[in-house]
C-alpha cells in the first residue's frame, strides 16, 4: 500500500530538476577527444620507438655479451696452447740436454775404456 | 528527413564519426551531467570534467556496444562506472555549488517555474531552502539508493532499466528505492508537512 506521504515527497522531490549541462559542453568534449586521440598518437608512436629501442638495446647487448664470451673462450684456449708449446718446449730442451749428457758420457766411458 | 537513431549514430561512431559522435553528446548531455551531479555532489567543473569523461569512454567503447541494448541504458552505465569510481576518489558526497543559466546568472533549480518564469525573492529564498534540503538529503543516501532514486524520479527510467544500469535485480531496486525514500521521508519530514 502507498505511504500516505508517498505522492507529497515525490511532489517535493519532482520541483527540483536536474541541473542542465553547461553551455559549450559539447564543443569541450570533442575537443579533449581530439586531444586524446592526438595525445594517443604520439603515445603509441612513443611505445613503438620505446619498443625499437629497447629492441636494439637488447641486441646489441646480447651480441657485447657474446662477444665477451668468444674474447674469454678464445684466450682460454689461447692460453692452453701457449701452455702446451711451452711444455713441449721444455721436454724438448730437457731431452736434448739429457741428449747432450748421454753422448758426452758414452765419450767419457769410451776415454775412460780406451 | 527522419533523424538517425542512438544504434545508427553509435555505428557511425564506432567507425570514428565525430558528427555522429557530436549529436549522441547533443543529445544524451543532459542526462549525463544532470546524473553526475546529483550523485556527486560536486563542484560544477568537476561534474564537468566526470561528465566528459564519460562521453570519451562512450567514444572508445563504441565498438563493443550492441544494438540490441537501449543506448540510454548502456550510456548510464558508463556513467555508474564512472561516478562510483569518482565517488571512491573523493570519498564523500559535497554539497552541489549553484549552477549558472546560459546568460552566465547564476541560478537554483528551483527558480525556474514551470511556465519558465521566475518568481520573486522570497519565494525563491524558501525554494531555494528546500532545495538545499532536498539534495542535502538525496546526497546523503547510500551511493546505489541514491542513483537508483536519481534514475527513476530525475531520468524517468523503468524498473528494469535501473536494474541493468545497476548490475541487479527488479525486486532489487524496488528495495533499494523503498529504502531511499523511507530516509528522505524521514530527512524531509518538516518539508513534507510545511508544503502541505
Amino acid at each position: 500500500m502507498e505511504h500516505p506521504e508517498d505522492q507529497e515527497l515525490e511532489r517535493l522531490l519532482g520541483q527540483v530538476k536536474l541541473p542542465p549541462a553547461p553551455f559549450g559542453f559539447e564543443h569541450r568534449v570533442l575537443a579533449r577527444l581530439r586531444q586524446e586521440r592526438e595525445q594517443g598518437k604520439w603515445s603509441r608512436l612513443k611505445l613503438w620507438w620505446t619498443e625499437q629501442t629497447l629492441g636494439f638495446q637488447g641486441g646489441l647487448t646480447a651480441a657485447c655479451a657474446a662477444l665477451v664470451v668468444l674474447v674469454a673462450v678464445g684466450g682460454f684456449w689461447q692460453w692452453q696452447e701457449n701452455q702446451k708449446t711451452e711444455r713441449l718446449v721444455s721436454a724438448l730442451d730437457a731431452f736434448e740436454e739429457y741428449q747432450q749428457d748421454q753422448e758426452k758420457w758414452t765419450e767419457l766411458d769410451l776415454y775412460t775404456w780406451q | 528527413m527522419e533523424e538517425p537513431g542512438d544504434a545508427e549514430l553509435m555505428t557511425a561512431t564506432a567507425r570514428g564519426d565525430e558528427d555522429a559522435f557530436a549529436e549522441l553528446v547533443r543529445r544524451h548531455q543532459h542526462l549525463v551531467y544532470g546524473t553526475v551531479v546529483r550523485m556527486l555532489g560536486s563542484h560544477r567543473a568537476e561534474a564537468e570534467d566526470v561528465a566528459q569523461q564519460i562521453f570519451i569512454r562512450v567514444f572508445k567503447a563504441a565498438g563493443r556496444y550492441q544494438p540490441e541494448a537501449k543506448f540510454t541504458t548502456w550510456l548510464l552505465t558508463i556513467c555508474r562506472n564512472c561516478v562510483f569510481t569518482q565517488l571512491k576518489k573523493q570519498g564523500r558526497w559535497k554539497k552541489e555549488e549553484p549552477w549558472q543559466d546560459e546568460e552566465g546568472e547564476e541560478r537554483h533549480p528551483l527558480d525556474h517555474h514551470a511556465d519558465g518564469s521566475v518568481g520573486d525573492a522570497s519565494e525563491n529564498m524558501l525554494r531555494q531552502e528546500l532545495e538545499g534540503a532536498v539534495q542535502q538529503a538525496v546526497g546523503e543516501l547510500p551511493e546505489s539508493q541514491r542513483l537508483a532514486l536519481i534514475l527513476r524520479q530525475y531520468d524517468q527510467l523503468d524498473y528494469e532499466e535501473i536494474a541493468k544500469v545497476l548490475g541487479t535485480t527488479v525486486p532489487s531496486v524496488k528495495s533499494l528505492l523503498f529504502r531511499a525514500r523511507e530516509t528522505l521521508r524521514k530527512a524531509l519530514h518538516s518539508y513534507l508537512h510545511a508544503t502541505h
